[in-house]
């Protein structure tokens, strides 16, 4: 059935629909806000608002549904971001936590925790577009939509993205 | 195609996004520049950490928890607030308080005017004619 079939049937109550859709996208929405926040407890309400707001709010078939959740996602996940930076007047603190987390991942050795770091220290907007690209497997042409920006642009922040991945692992060092 | 070009296509062509042509060129390039081949290799390699990244699983717990946050939503609560953020009534709601403000502050300066006239009026009366008066008068008490 299609999604969009299963959203109407979802917004009439049906529990088997809602579920349906639940078990397509929980694991992938989940595991997006999750590599865009690196918090465990926070990705859940994120998560949680997210089909929170799928069911509240009316879908306009424009892109696909997942299209949609995502689009959801992302803002939640930026306005959170601009919560925190608030919290802490400006960015500079979140980028320092950033890399001290960053120099005591190396000093593990950990090559799972160097990988979340090194996306975590990743500017918002890279951060979106890297992981939509890389581990979501999104399209350009799909990223573009959900994030409202131009294809060229999510290009552009996908290449600042990987050179800045890059220098996390400066001087060949990729522990492997 | 020169190495800045190519190496703006890299991510593509890791990715395999390009059509068999442009793939097949970029490999070409590849196997002569071994600057260009070096960046290519490090980016492979860094998708190749980044990918032990892995996902993590989503408990069934989460599942239970929204589907009880979703049976307790009393949709009529946020009705009014969800039709004020549709930007037809938001813009009708704007300018209802904006002529709201604009009538009540004008009712508000004429009436003060009309005070300052009325003051001056009584004033006037009272310093040209003292006989005229809206102020009572003492009243002197006699003794019986």
């Amino acid at each position: 059935m299609l999604d969009e079939e299963l959203y109407v049937k979802c917004k009439k109550g049906d529990t088997k629909a809602f579920r349906d859709l639940y078990e397509k996208y929980s694991k992938s929405l989940f595991n997006y806000i999750y590599r865009m926040t690196g918090d465990y407890e926070l990705s859940e309400d994120i998560f949680h608002e997210t089909f929170f707001r799928m069911l509240t709010k009316t879908f306009v078939p424009k892109a696909k549904l997942s299209t949609w959740l995502y689009k959801i996602a992302t803002n939640l996940c930026y306005k959170e971001f601009n919560k925190r930076k608030r919290e802490k007047n400006n960015n500079m603190d979140l980028v320092t936590d950033n890399a001290e987390n960053f120099q005591q991942a190396l000093e593990k050795k950990d090559l799972i925790e160097r990988a979340k770091n090194a996306v975590s220290s990743l500017p918002d907007i890279h951060r979106a577009v890297f992981t939509l690209r890389f581990y979501q497997n999104k399209s350009y042409e799909e990223i573009s939509q959900i994030l409202s920006i131009p294809e060229g642009t999510v290009k552009s922040r996908m290449h600042y993205a990987v050179q800045s991945l890059r220098k996390c692992f400066k001087g060949g060092n990729y522990g492997m | 195609m020169e190495c800045k070009e190519i190496r703006n296509y890299l991510v593509d062509y890791i990715f395999e996004e390009f059509k068999k042509p442009w793939m097949k060129k970029v490999r070409e390039h590849l196997s002569r520049c071994p600057n260009c081949s070096k960046e290519s290799q490090d980016i492979r390699k860094t998708f190749k950490v980044m990918n032990r990244y892995g996902e993590v699983q989503v408990p069934e717990v989460l599942y239970h928890r929204l589907r009880q946050k979703v049976t307790e939503f009393k949709p009529h609560e946020l009705k009014i607030i969800q039709v004020l953020r549709r930007p037809v009534p938001a813009y009708v709601f704007a300018a209802i308080i904006v002529i709201f403000c604009l009538v009540f502050g004008i009712s508000r300066g004429i009436r003060k005017e009309e005070i300052f006239y009325e003051s001056r009026t009584i004033s006037s009366y009272i310093f040209a004619d003292t006989s005229i008066s809206f102020i009572p008068s003492p009243t002197v008490r006699t003794s019986p």
